[in-house]
């Protein structure tokens, strides 16, 4: 039922609410039209401003001007773009970015002032207005606006006249309340004694206190009253439902516990038993200690090991003090040491190998032994400690210790063994050969000399094979190091090719050295051993190649970076144009004992160790040696091989002459070979020289008439001895006879084979001979010779390079430098031997059979040169020599001593220089080597001097 | 081309300065050995500036009058000119056309300069013409503004200004024929929505009429928009059009931005712009970016230039330019502010000491014939108030300016 006094306040708001509506609809409707007008009267001005401004621009046609206008325009308010457009739609200016909106013309054509257009990416409509400019006759400015700022004011306007109405309304209903507010407390205090009365007493909700007047007072009093009855019915109601509620819960928790409890006691039955089981069952003792070092528990092979038949005579009692008192040595072992005490003490595991346990019938046994602490809650309270019986496992080491010392004694005997060998075969072979070498030097027979010929072949043969077998169990025997020293790279290839060059000259083979210009002169490594292999692979070659010519080169490998600087790698190549290898030989030839077919081994000859040994030395040169071959056009051997560029230049490069010399000198080179042609063609032009080669005399005939007829002539003549046709002797015969004999100095290349073709050389006015194969060093010393640019050392004769004299010609050298001489050495054969070669020399020679004797005649006489025999009785040459530096370092003198041995392990060479040695051969001696030797030793001395 | 014109007063400076009295008429020739000569007349002349300072375009404004300024601390440096010192007043307009046009009020008014100098853009200086015509009584001119724009080289205005560098209608019409040589028919215009723009446009609209060519698409940037503003929807109106050259009527953040959104866009078309662009910096943002971006935005671009490129010591005027300026202050913006400064310095020196405005205007107006160190002779003369119409091609190679022949 709706009471008077609501109806009449409903009423009083309808009323409020029509009024306000009409009244608020006439406003808006008359302000927002008066607003419209104001906007649309301000866009008309702006819009002729625009159109009077830009007139004189566009009548000057000045478009930049025009847009000038417009751009200003777009400060003004409520403008958003502006444009003029010519009388035919041609816009002239405009302020839209990025371009002109292609549908803006469309929508204005026909509409009337002013258009509502709507763009693309504008945020609402634009309304357009527009001016004739001059009447329409040059264009027309159009200029949009934006509404966003009317309809804002429109619609603020608007919130302005709502508020108004809100107001008002809101004080009626204001008025129509407070009316009915007065009477409300007592009705609703009525109404409530009355529900009290019949309804239950927690259904009671106390009334509200409005106010502090006396109907206030009486509301609060009778929900004061009320309260309280209902307070008292609660807490008895509450109390009875609490009590029933505690009962059941206790009762619950009983039962679970109940079964909880026989759960866990079977579970833990059951687990003890396994751990039991499992720790009885374990093959390691296993015992457990308590922190003082009391066993708490032990297992069955912890019994068993130590000897005991029950638990129960070991738990408790002190493991230590029971059967870890003493230490295997008999000594006593403090507790403080015992690893099972120390687990526990120091809460670390630890573990031994080397200890001993007693058993209780007092015998010990070795144990592995590991113990590690127990933890309860952070503190040690014992150890668990396994042990093992050890006694097998040290008895196997034991045995495996006895064979490895049998197996190291076994190797050292093998080295011995190789040394003694070493020495017991090279003794003997060196009276061989050096006694052959000297009686084909001697007046012989035919038969004599091709007997005798055959005995040093032989000898020669027998040497090589000894050699490799050596080398080859040096090698294997990881006995062969490699020394690194400086040295000239020439010279050495050189003294390489010449010891076969011989060999090749026989054979009718050209023997060719082409050396890159970018590979050092001076390269850190074994020259020895680079000769070796050398000497192996050339040798070889030489071998299997019946005509043709065997090529050797030298060239840097282009490092990674494609620097051909390099990284101090030399790729060394062997080419001949022999039988060649057949593919499938190629991968194994370097494998042990192993030739490209077993019967070429009957045809040729030799261990088949020699490429084995190099692929080794290449190996520990840091290189890779491999094969190219197709048989019956040839091989190439390559291998590479680290040789670095030398940290100095020894001194002795000073005396080659410097090339500038050479400098722009014209030559001639002659030679029918190509390779031969194009490497001296090559190192000549490297110095600079102006080079002209020609394959044939008669071609350099003509060379010659021409350099002379446009008065350029050579200064040099460099020609091979042997071409076909016309050879080199005929050639020089040819330009003497010429009308014009030509100044220039001649150089003849030679095989050296024969050795009447250095005096016929002489005889035909050769400046300097040259045997092939040619160095770059002494090609440059004779080029610089031939030229007159230097004198020919005193002590280097200019044919030093001949490779093999004939006996005549070594006569010829002989008594140029008389050296009294004291050979010590305890062989007869070799004493002999010494003693011969010298003495051919024109030397002194006195001979001593050990080093006491030796150091006797020093004291005696004065000696220029000592051959010193390593090995010898009573005094050794190693404790002579020391003896004699000794006594030296008083005197200040120093007496050349050169050590002779036949020991050709390593470390012996090394061994001698230590000594204090000023030289090292190796025997068997031979004529050759001796006669370098003699002739460095010379050599040093006019240095000295 | 060191022709005599130039060493000669070097020479003489050198000789005689020792023997000279302290008052003596200085010259800017001399090296910077040279005494500090005590001027007679302490009064300076003043010259005043508005130019944009701050703000995206302001390396414009800065570089210019970084140029005069090393030009005039010179002549300073040396005892001034006919005695007197050069000041210049520099007020900031924000590339906007009310401040310049304040600024330009204030000094006509208030400062007493003797002309004004160095303006920078087309929409404040076509709005101060104006004022200058307003004030035509008081025979205020501005020299050397930085803006190749038509207004100022035509009726009724151009008796008010002397434009040093050639118009952009000059440089728009060698943009084209370079374009046109190169076999691009289809050309695109990016203009600054302002009167800079629109007189770029006008000058390409022109160009290619000349050839019975139209542009293909116009599209518009607001002005002092930075670097990093999205331009992507111009490219792609351009591209769309089919356009196969574009010709950015721009400064350089703007352009920049444009050159940087055609390229990541992969739109490699070559792109011309004007020598308001900024050429230097331009680049050196361009170079930034592609280091942040790993690529190279810098190519097929081509700038015309109203100066040789400042480090092209083959002109005199370069020469000058590089002896008195370190590496990094060097820009083709910087030459400009240079030969501006080395123009009126002429001028004024023809002037004669305490010069009245109209004397100075006769001055520059002598200026024919005359060779700032460039090659080629000033054009001025009482009809006639463009200095030179020279303009220089330059295109990126390797990421620098080289100089391109023109077609």
């Amino acid at each position: 039922v709706i009471s008077i006094s609501t109806k009449l306040v409903a009423v009083q708001v309808v009323c409020a609410a029509c009024v306000f509506a009409i009244l608020s609809l006439v406003l808006d409707r008359q302000l927002s039209s008066h607003m419209t007008a104001e906007f649309h009267a301000y866009n008309d001005v702006v819009t002729l401003a625009l159109a009077k401004s830009v007139e004189p621009a566009l009548i000057d046609r000045d478009a930049t001007s025009a847009q000038s206008m417009v751009d200003a325009v777009l400060n003004l308010a409520n403008v958003r773009w502006a444009y003029i457009a010519a009388a035919d739609g041609t816009v002239l200016a405009h302020t839209f970015v990025p371009e002109f909106p292609a549908t803006l013309k469309d929508q204005l054509r026909g509409s009337s002032d002013p258009t509502l257009v709507f763009l693309p990416g504008e945020a609402g409509p634009t309304l357009v207005f527009r001016k004739p400019i001059l009447v329409g006759i040059v264009g027309t400015a159009y200029v949009g606006f934006t509404l966003e700022n009317l309809q804002a004011s429109i619609h603020s306007m608007e919130r302005v006249i709502l508020g108004i109405g809100m107001v008002l309304l809101a004080a009626t209903l204001l008025v129509a309340l407070l009316t009915t507010r007065i009477t409300k407390p007592i009705r609703l205090l009525t109404q409530a004694a009355r529900s009290f009365a019949s309804a239950a007493p927690e259904s009671y909700r106390p009334l509200p206190v409005a106010a502090n007047d006396e109907v206030g007072v009486l509301t609060t009093s009778f929900n004061r009253m009320a309260a309280h009855v209902c307070e008292e019915h609660l807490t008895l109601e509450a109390r009875v439902v609490e009590r029933t509620q505690a009962l059941s819960v206790t009762n619950a928790g009983l039962t679970a516990e109940i079964a909880e409890r026989e759960r866990a006691q079977q579970a833990l039955t059951e687990s003890g038993e396994l751990v039991r089981l499992l720790l009885e069952g374990a093959p390691e003792a296993i015992y457990g200690s308590d922190e003082r070092g009391n066993i708490s528990f032990c297992n069955a092979s912890c019994l068993r090991m130590l000897g005991y038949s029950e638990a129960d005579e070991l738990l408790g009692r002190n493991m230590h003090d029971t059967a870890h008192h003493t230490k295997p040595d008999g000594s006593h072992y403090p507790l403080a040491d015992c690893p099972v005490y120390r687990a526990v003490n120091e809460g670390h595991a630890y573990h031994t190998q080397d200890d001993v346990l007693w058993r209780k019938d007092g015998t010990t046994f070795p144990v592995e032994l590991s113990s590690r602490p127990i933890h309860r809650g952070g503190v040690a309270i014992g150890a668990v400690v396994t042990f093992v019986d050890i006694t097998e496992r040290k008895r196997a080491e034991e045995m495996l210790r006895g064979a490895k010392e049998a197996a190291e004694q076994g190797s050292r005997a093998k080295s011995e063994f190789l040394a003694n060998m070493s020495h017991e075969i090279r003794t003997p072979l060196n009276g061989i050969i050096g006694m052959t070498d000297l009686a084909l030097d001697s007046d012989l027979s035919e038969a004599q000399r091709q007997l005798l010929g055959t005995v040093k072949l032989s000898a020669d043969s027998l040497l090589n094979v000894v050699n490799d077998v050596l080398d080859f169990s040096k090698i294997e025997a990881g006995k062969l190091e490699l020394e690194a020293v400086d040295f000239n790279l020439p010279e050495c290839l050189g003294a390489s090719l010449r010891t076969l060059a011989l060999r090749a000259n026989q054979s009718d083979l050209e023997l060719l050295c082409d050396v890159h210009p970018a590979v050092p002169e001076f390269v850190r490594g074994d020259p020895n051993r680079l000769r070796q292999i050398l000497v192996n692979l050339v040798g070889n070659a030489i071998k299997f190649t019946a005509q043709g010519e065997i090529a050797l080169s030298v060239r840097p490998m282009c490092s990674a970076t494609g620097d051909v600087a390099g990284d101090g790698r030399l790729l060394f190549t062997v080419s001949d144009t022999g039988i060649g290898i057949p593919a499938a030989k190629q991968e194994i030839i370097f494998d042990a004992f192993t030739q490209a077919d077993s019967t070429t081994t009957r045809a040729y000859g030799g261990t088949g160790l020699g490429l084995t040994i190099c692929a080794r030395l290449v190996r520990m040169m840091e290189g890779r040696i491999w094969v190219d071959s197709q048989p019956g056009i040839g091989s190439q051997f390559h291998f590479t091989a680290a040789l670095p560029i030398a940290d100095y230049r020894p001194v002795a490069s000073s005396s080659i002459p410097d090339t500038a010399v050479l400098r722009g000198v014209k030559v001639l080179i002659v030679d029918d070979n190509r390779t031969n042609r194009g490497m001296l063609l090559d190192l000549l032009s490297l110095w600079e020289m102006r080079v002209v080669a020609t394959a044939t005399a008669e071609s350099a005939l003509a060379e010659l008439a021409a350099a002379r007829a446009a008065d350029d002539t050579f200064a040099l003549v460099l020609t091979d001895m042997h071409m076909p046709g016309m050879d080199g002797f005929e050639l020089i015969e040819r330009m003497r006879r010429g009308p014009h004999a030509p100044a220039a100095a001649i150089m003849m290349l030679t095989s050296g084979g024969h050795a009447d073709d250095i005096a016929r050389c002489s005889r035909h006015g050769v400046d300097a001979t040259l045997i092939k194969p040619v160095g770059r060093i002494e090609l440059r010393r004779s080029l610089c010779q031939a030229l007159g640019a230097v004198s020919p050392p005193a002590a280097v004769p200019a044919r030093s390079a001949v490779p093999a004299r004939t006996g005549k010609a070594a006569e010829q050298d002989a008594c140029r430098n008389p050296l009294h001489i004291l050979v010590a050495e305890d062989n007869p054969v070799n004493q002999m031997l010494l003693k011969r070669l010298l003495e051919k020399r024109g030397h002194a020679v006195k001979i001593a059979a050990n080093g006491r004797l030796a150091l006797q005649a020093i004291g005696e006489e004065t000696f220029d040169l000592v051959f010193m025999d390593v090995q010898m009785p009573v005094l050794d040459g190693l404790e002579a020599v020391a003896a004699l530096r000794a006594h030296e370092s008083a005197t200040g003198a120093h007496l050349t001593v050169i050590a002779v041995t036949a020991h050709a392990m390593t470390g012996d060479r090394t061994r001698c220089l230590e000594a204090g040695m000023d030289g090292y051969l190796t025997k068997p001696l031979s004529q050759p080597q001796l006669d370098e030797l003699l002739n460095s030793l010379g050599r040093e001395a006019d240095l000295a001097s | 081309m060191r022709n005599a014109k130039w060493h000669f007063p070097i020479i003489i400076a050198l000789v005689l300065a020792p023997a000279l009295p302290a008052w003596t008429s200085p010259t800017a020739f001399a090296g910077e050995k040279s005494e500090v000569i005590v001027t007679r007349n302490p009064e300076p002349i003043l010259i005043g500036v508005s130019s944009v300072q701050t703000g995206p375009a302001s390396e414009m404004g800065r570089n210019l009058i970084l140029g005069s300024r090393a030009y005039f601390d010179q002549v300073n440096r040396l005892g001034g000119i006919n005695g007197r010192s050069v000041a210049i007043l520099l007020k900031d307009d924000h590339y906007e056309p009310d401040p310049a046009v304040q600024n330009t009020n204030d000094f006509i008014q208030g400062d007493q300069v003797l002309f004004l100098f160095d303006y920078v853009g087309t929409p404040t200086l076509t709005r101060t013409l104006p004022l200058l015509k307003y004030y035509s009584a008081r025979q205020v001119v501005s020299v050397g503004p930085l803006t190749g724009a038509d207004p100022q080289r035509l009726p009724p205005y151009d008796r008010f200004v002397f434009n040093i560098r050639a118009s952009y209608r000059e440089e728009t019409r060698t943009l084209v024929n370079y374009l046109y040589s190169k076999g691009y028919r289809r050309i695109g215009v990016f203009a600054q929505a302002d009167a800079y723009g629109k007189s770029g446009e006008g000058g390409v609209n022109d160009a290619l009429g000349a050839m019975g060519l139209t542009v293909v698409a116009n599209v518009t940037y607001r002005r002092n928009q930075p670097f990093e503003s999205d331009l992507r929807a111009q490219v792609k109106i351009l591209r769309d059009a089919g356009a196969d050259a574009v010709i950015a009527v721009g400064v350089y953040e703007p352009s920049a931005a444009f050159i940087r959104d055609a390229r990541m866009s992969g739109w490699n078309v070559p792109i011309a712009n004007l020598s308001p662009s900024g050429s230097s910096s331009m680049l050196r943002k361009l170079k930034e970016t592609s280091a942040a971006l790993g690529c190279d935005l810098t190519t097929n671009l081509i700038v015309s230039q109203v100066v040789p490129p400042p480090d092209d010591l083959r002109f005199p005027l370069v020469v000058g330019y590089s002896a008195q300026t370190a590496p990094n202050d060097r820009s083709f913006t910087g030459l400009e502010g240079w030969l501006n400064a080395a123009v009126v310095t002429e001028a004024l020196r023809r002037a004669g000491p305490n010069p009245s405005r109209g004397a100075f205007i006769a001055a520059m107006e002598s200026l024919h014939d005359w060779d700032p160190g460039l090659g080629v002779a000033l054009a001025f003369s009482p009809t006639d108030h463009q200095g030179l119409h020279k303009v220089w091609l330059t295109r990126t190679e390797h990421g620098i300016w080289v100089p391109e022949a023109s077609p």
